[in-house]
């Protein structure tokens, strides 16, 4: 099961979050949790592996241009499906954004929240198909036109 | 407006990097500001910038969650979603406004646009409680067979969510969970793969029926998503049904093989090695061999994540296929000097395993390499920081002892080696692991008997060391060690001196001291064998000495220390004083007795026995299984008897003044008691009633009196001792002696304490000590014991009367059970973790019990929704009121006009009489007119089917004898027409539907009455059989009877059935009641053929409308001018085809009259190419309507000239009505019928 999906650039802030537990954790610890995530990820250099034990979860993250991807989860998921998801996830928002970028990201928070709602329902991968992911998106954007 | 919107907040925030939290400070006031707006749209964007800020860490949105519901309840689709995200991104469990959010979500499932149902999924998903869960699974289940793929996918999704919150729904949706692993859309197969899966892991026993359906999906699918998700499923089954493993080895060896994608193959190869198929199919070993070939690839890989998932997996491989993985050890090693530590991490995992007695010492170097800093220059600079990590120093270090130490150090060739290691760990380690040292250190310095002098002389040197000492502050110099060191020095005997200790910790200090006991007491013994006056004189001097060091802890601010510290000083001084006086008499009668008395004296040999008397040894593993229960002893009966029940009932004064009578009593009378354990407590409880007398009877009356005097006095101020009147002393006087204490005047010294004698006391505890503890292999040291050639004993200490046949079999099953190396640390409850308790508990071999339902609408309603149905109800009692003021005057001006229609269409009698009977009798009183109205519905029940045959003559009639009069009886007509359900080679099913019987209550859901004709046309002439109808209750209609069964049906006979149901949903577009037909046909003696048909038919809005009398253009216009009773609207446009002479004609005739036949009205007024309707339905909705005909031309076609249609006609159609979902439910029947014409 996915536990959560973040984006951090390289300054350590977060862009987005999503948690798929039922209980949203305390925003204190939420902020140190993140805070130490991004640290971690920043410090790991180009030859190590991209997926990393944190407390009881796993991180799988990857790097594109100045945002890491990052996604906990545990320990039984299929961990290279993660990272293949994260990489779908990227394709899917380049397509819809057209070279997403950090600002395409933070000035639409809501589609990409909307974009991964579709991937992934309660912390488990449900679609990767671009074609099924993206069609309810743009009708959504049709009608609230 | 001035309203920043996201983007201008957005960027605001970026501009003002520098003073960034004062610029969202700011925001937030004015969002506060805005949230609270009356425009929905400023409050949807007030809404959305929060949901912004709360993503910037630290900003709480929970003052906000009312807000977001009533953005969440905007009609607007961009609002609702703004306001869906924000609750799943603000909400929590306790969050109170999720109370109220129930009835919305209702509506937003129900909602016609599947875009809307999804977002309300989604939302769902995420906020979901198990009250939620508990009102809505009924609702989402039936949303199972919903007409879009999307929603079906989402509810599926959902419905997983809403079994960990709500496990009953669990068993009662699964049979229609299970059907769509055959839906015809692969996302929605897959969803259902996903939740299954999910599920399977908590509870796989439940899923093993699903396994052939699965099978097939895993043979046919192409989707490597999907295959990763059944694989994995199949992984939980597996172990449960041995059977399936070999059935899945073909098609999984096939994938291992053929998959181009690494993380399937991964799937596979996991799968195989957890899902024990290696165990049970026949060559197993060529698949391992397979995979862990396969696993090779991974790690000889350059992708770093392969190399990790590679080692990972090896690593189950492991227990069962060591040889397997030890044939890689090459590479394994490779990998432990990666420079990823978490690859590292995983290989050492490998390597843990893979320890054997060979291989250990080279292991122990390679990993202690790690530990120490980098001698060379590059390969420090290539190094991560993270070699150095304390973290990863701990592992390392907690690795090596977890190897070495597992099964009992059976890889352990020499004793000798280990401890050198353990102590150069000491030096090296540079974490804090001194804890772990030490019991290492004394584990086997116990253990291995062979290895103590080593151990001693090793721990001297640690003793001595000074740098120890001189860092002892600091918690990474694991100067704890020399709590070890000091013990096995003292336990086994080397002398030597300890200067400057008094630095160190408190608890190393007190095994100094008693240690010093030890060694000092071993010496002295020692001395005594070869007693003289030089070894007395150094006795002598050194006890001096110690005495004199040792005062010094007598000032320690540890207690244990000081305590210690006396004790020891005290025996000290004892000898010291013993000593210097036997020396004195010595020396004066030296000469006669120096012969004799050339011994110690006694007090030096006496010491020795206290420290020396029993060995220390370790306890067996399973001694304490093993000791027998002594006779007597009953371990199910009560200790103390349950307190009677009346004192459950009492204040808590009374527990109060209860301790405190207890205490006075102790502190008070000086009694010396022991309240060692269970045992007194027993004698305590017990004699306090039975030996009151006896107790009393000691003392005299005055002395009793005295105490109670002094003990008022002292509690007289006493601020936990409430005092008590004297009635409440009259009112538990009379009660039973429990009850007495609680007075203030209890008599204190009343309550007997059993006195514990010393001795009874001493023998208790020996006796206990002689079984339980390690005294079995009692071995008296007098001497020195010589180092015996045993190397350890494995067994360790047992009890005495053990029984040693028994239970040896569970200690072998334990044995088998190697320790292993929990690499992850136990998944105790995390801060992200989820509740899977109940899903997993929830049991799915047992059918649907009859008393299993989907619980009905929750109990509470939320303030709104109670508002909002006493508004409808009082709005329904006002429009009754009117409509029946309008039917008394309609039916005064039909009264005139009856007898025209009568005469015209003469086919349609019964029902033209009906109405006109209504019409008259409604003005007399409405409930007559209502049963009349069910008996008429009756009459056209049978007439309906008798008459099918004529059906489409009389329809043509109609059309052409159509006039503003009859309309309204074609209506009715045509609502209740026939419709054909099922029609295959053996059956033919016909329905009507009709309004059923309903009584003046008005907020009943109306009932509805679905006449069934089956008729038997096989084609063969076989009777059928068994022939059923099922209907499902879903959240919007309910069956009090959902099975029908028929029986037999010959060839070509007809049998007629009747349902009835209730409408409880709101009533709208596509209200569906679906259920099966089941039968069976006998074609001959042997073979029988099943069918089961499913059906699904949908309610039409005109059923709803009532036939009510026809009302005048005039209080028509009255009535729709009123337009607040008609809030709603809806509107379409039909587009028509007929030639340009023929439209007018056209309109008049056939379209109006399929209008009000699709709405269920009748025509008020027709002009020319216009007319206006009006009906009014059964729940009290009135609906009124305007058909315009609107010409237009049409450009391009006029230029080609092309005559006749030439025009653009169409009809435009607008509705109003005081209920929603019906008029927009009334449009759709409207598009519909012109669709399909």
């Amino acid at each position: 099961m996915l536990r959560f999906f973040l984006l951090v650039n390289k300054q350590g802030q977060t862009r987005f979050s999503r948690y798929y537990s039922g209980m949203p954790i305390q925003a204190e610890e939420r902020v140190l949790m993140e805070a130490d995530i991004a640290r971690k990820c920043l410090k790991r250099s180009d030859v190590q592996c991209s997926i990393f034990e944190y407390g009881q979860y796993k991180l799988a993250y990857r790097r594109y241009a100045s945002l890491f991807f990052v996604i906990g989860f545990d320990e039984e998921e299929n961990h290279l499906s993660i990272l293949e998801l994260v990489q779908a996830y990227v394709e899917i928002l380049n397509t819809y954004f057209d070279n997403v970028c950090e600002l395409d990201i933070m000035f639409n928070i809501e589609k990409v929240h909307v974009i991964l709602e579709e991937m992934v329902s309660n912390g488990r991968i449900v679609e990767t198909n671009k074609h099924n992911v993206l069609a309810p998106v743009l009708e959504m954007n049709k009608a609230s036109r | 407006m001035f309203e920043k919107s996201l983007t201008d907040l957005i960027r605001g925030i970026r501009a003002n990097k520098k003073n960034e939290q004062k610029y969202i400070a700011a925001c937030l006031q004015e969002i506060h500001q805005e949230i609270k707006s009356n425009d929905p749209d400023i409050k949807a964007q007030a809404v959305s910038k929060l949901t912004y800020v709360r993503g910037i860490p630290s900003y709480d949105m929970s003052w906000a969650s009312f807000h977001v519901v009533e953005v969440m309840s905007s009609p607007k689709y961009s609002q609702k979603l703004t306001g869906y995200l924000a609750a799943t991104q603000s909400f929590r469990q306790d969050t109170d406004v999720l109370m109220l959010t129930t009835n919305l979500l209702k509506k937003d499932l129900a909602s016609g646009n599947h875009l809307e149902v999804g977002i309300a999924l989604n939302g769902l998903s995420h906020i979901v409680t198990p009250d939620l869960a508990r009102d809505l699974c009924q609702d989402l289940v039936s949303m199972l067979s919903h007409s879009r793929p999307y929603v079906r996918k989402k509810v599926v999704l959902v419905l997983y969510k809403l079994f960990l919150k709500f496990p009953e729904a669990l068993r009662l949706s699964f049979p229609r969970l299970k059907e769509r692993l055959d839906d015809s859309d692969p996302s929605v197969v897959c969803a259902v793969v996903n939740v299954i899966c999910e599920l399977a892991r908590k509870n796989p026993k439940n899923y093993l029926s699903l396994a052939p359906q699965l099978f097939k999906l895993l043979n046919t699918s192409s989707n490597n998503w999907m295959l990763i998700k059944i694989i994995k499923l199949f992984g939980a089954l597996t172990p449960l049904e041995p059977r399936l493993a070999k059935k899945l080895l073909p098609p999984i060896t096939q994938q291992i093989q053929t998959t181009s994608a690494m993380s399937l193959l991964y799937e596979c190869i996991h799968t195989v090695i957890i899902g024990e198929m290696l165990t049970s199919g026949g060559n197993s070993d060529a698949l391992a061999a397979m995979c862990v070939s396969k696993l090779k690839i991974f790690l000889e890989d350059p992708d770093q994540n392969l190399k990790y998932v590679g080692l990972l997996a090896l690593s189950k491989i492991l227990p069962t296929y060591p040889k397997l993985v030890a044939e890689n050890r090459d590479i394994i090693l490779k990998c432990i000097d990666d420079h990823d530590i978490s690859i590292r991490l995983r290989a050492l995992d490998l390597v843990v395993g893979m320890v054997n007695k060979k291989n250990l010492t080279d292991i122990v170097k390679r990993l202690m390499s790690h530990l120490l800093p980098s001698n060379n220059n590059n390969e420090s600079s290539t190094l991560p920081s993270t070699l150095l990590e304390p973290a990863y120093r701990a592992d390392i270090i907690n690795r090596i002892i977890f190897i070495c130490s597992q099964n009992s150090y059976s890889n352990i060739v020499s004793f000798e080696w280990y401890i050198a290691v353990l102590v150069d760990l000491t030096y090296v380690a540079g974490v804090d692991v001194g804890e772990l040292l030490t019991t290492q250190i004394m584990d086997v310095g116990v253990r291995v008997k062979s290895v103590r002098q080593y151990s001693v002389k090793a721990m001297q040197r640690l003793l001595s060391d000074s740098s120890l000492l001189e860092n002892c502050q600091f918690p990474e110099s694991n100067s704890e060690v020399l709590y070890a060191a000091a013990w096995i020095t003292g336990e086994f005997c080397r002398l030597y001196s300890y200067p400057g200790v008094t630095k160190l910790p408190h608890n190393v200090q007190a095994v100094y001291i008693q240690s010093i006991l030890k060694v000092y007491a071993y010496w002295a013994n020692s001395l005594t064998y070869n007693w003289d006056e030089d070894s007395k004189q150094e006795l002598l001097r050194f006890t001096e000495m110690i005495k004199d060091k040792i005062s010094t802890f007598c000032s320690s601010t540890d207690l244990e220390v000081q305590e210690r510290a006396y004790n020891a000083r005290e025996i000290f001084s004892i000898i010291h004083q013993n000593l210097s006086t036997t020396h004195e008499t010595t020396f004066d009668v030296e000469n006669n007795i120096y012969s004799s008395t050339n011994k110690s004296p006694s007090i030096i040999s006496e010491l020795y026995p206290l420290f020396f008397s029993y060995e220390l040894n370790p306890v067996a593993p399973k001694a304490q299984k093993k000791v027998p229960v002594p006779e007597g002893l009953d371990l199910d009966a009560w200790i103390n008897e349950p307190l009677p029940e009346s004192e459950n009932s009492e204040s808590e004064e009374e527990e109060e003044s209860y301790g405190y009578g207890y205490t006075q009593k102790f502190g008070g009378s000086g009694d010396l008691i022991f309240s060692s354990g269970s045992g007194t407590a027993i004698g305590r409880r017990r004699d306090r009633k039975s030996s009151k007398k006896g107790y009393n009877s000691e003392e005299d009356e005055e002395t009793k009196e005295k105490r109670r005097r002094e003990r008022n006095e002292r509690i007289k101020n006493d601020p936990f001792y409430i005092s008590s009147t004297g009635n409440d002393l009259s009112k538990h006087s009379k009660s039973d002696g429990l009850s007495k204490r609680v007075t203030e005047e209890i008599d204190v010294d009343s309550i007997p304490v059993v006195r514990l004698t010393m001795d009874e006391f001493i023998f208790k505890t020996d006796k206990k000590t002689s079984k339980k503890s390690k005294a079995s292999k009692k071995e008296k040291r007098h001497s020195p014991p010589p180092v015996p050639p045993v190397i350890y004993t494995d067994i360790g200490e047992m009890p005495e009367n053990a029984t040693l046949s028994d239970e040896e079999k569970d200690s072998t099953k334990t044995g088998n059970n190697k320790p292993i190396w929990n690499s992850i640390p136990s998944q105790s409850s995390g801060i992200l973790d989820v509740d899977f308790s109940g899903v997993s508990n929830v049991d799915l071999s047992t059918p649907l019990g009859a008393d299993e339902k989907f619980p009905s609408m929750a109990v509470y309603l939320a303030p709104e929704e109670v508002r909002r149905r006493e508004e409808e109800r009082v709005r329904r009692r006002f429009t009754e009121r009117r409509i029946k003021q309008t039917q008394e005057s309609t039916s005064r001006v039909k009264k005139s006009k009856s007898e025209k229609p009568k005469s015209k269409a003469l086919e349609i009698t019964p029902n033209t009489k009906n109405t006109e009977n209504k019409g008259e009798q409604s003005s007399k009183s409405k409930k007559v007119s209502k049963k009349k109205r069910t008996e008429e519905t009756e009459d056209r029940k049978k007439k309906g089917k008798k008459d099918k045959g004529k059906k489409p003559k009389k329809k043509n009639s109609i059309s052409e004898n159509a006039t503003l009069e009859n309309h309204d009886n074609v209506v009715v007509d045509e609502a209740a027409s026939i419709k054909t359900l099922v029609d295959s080679d053996d059956i033919q099913v016909l329905y009507t539907l009709s309004l059923g019987s309903f009584t003046e209550a008005k907020n009943e859901p109306p009932a509805m009455i679905a006449d069934f004709t089956v008729r038997n046309k096989c084609s063969h002439k076989h009777p059928l059989s068994k022939l059923t109808f099922t209907f499902e209750s879903t959240s919007d209609i309910q069956f009090d009877k959902g099975l029908i069964e028929i029986g037999e049906l010959q060839h070509d006979e007809q049998k007629s059935v009747t349902i009835e149901f209730k409408v409880l949903g709101i009533v709208g577009a596509g209200l569906t009641v679906s259920g099966n037909i089941a039968y069976e046909i006998q074609s001959d003696e042997e073979t029988k053929t099943n069918a089961d048909i499913p059906i699904r038919f949908e309610l039409p809005m005109a059923v709803f409308m009532l036939n009510i009398p026809k009302i005048t253009p005039e209080e028509f216009k009255s009535c729709v001018t009123k337009t607040a009773d008609f809030p709603f609207t809806g509107s379409t446009s039909i587009r028509l085809n007929a030639s340009i002479n023929l439209i007018e004609q056209s309109f008049q005739n056939d379209v109006t009259r399929l209008i009000s036949m699709a709405t269920g009205t009748h025509i008020v007024e027709q002009v020319q190419g216009a007319i206006t309707m009006y009906g009014k339905s059964v729940q009290g909705y009135q609906v009124a309507g305007l058909a315009k005909l609107t010409v237009e031309k049409n450009i391009m076609l006029v230029e080609n000239e092309i005559p006749g249609s030439a025009q653009n006609t169409s009809v435009r159609i607008e509705l109003k009505c005081t209920d929603q979902a019906f008029v927009d439910g009334l449009i759709r029947e409207i598009d519909y019928l012109f669709k399909e014409l």
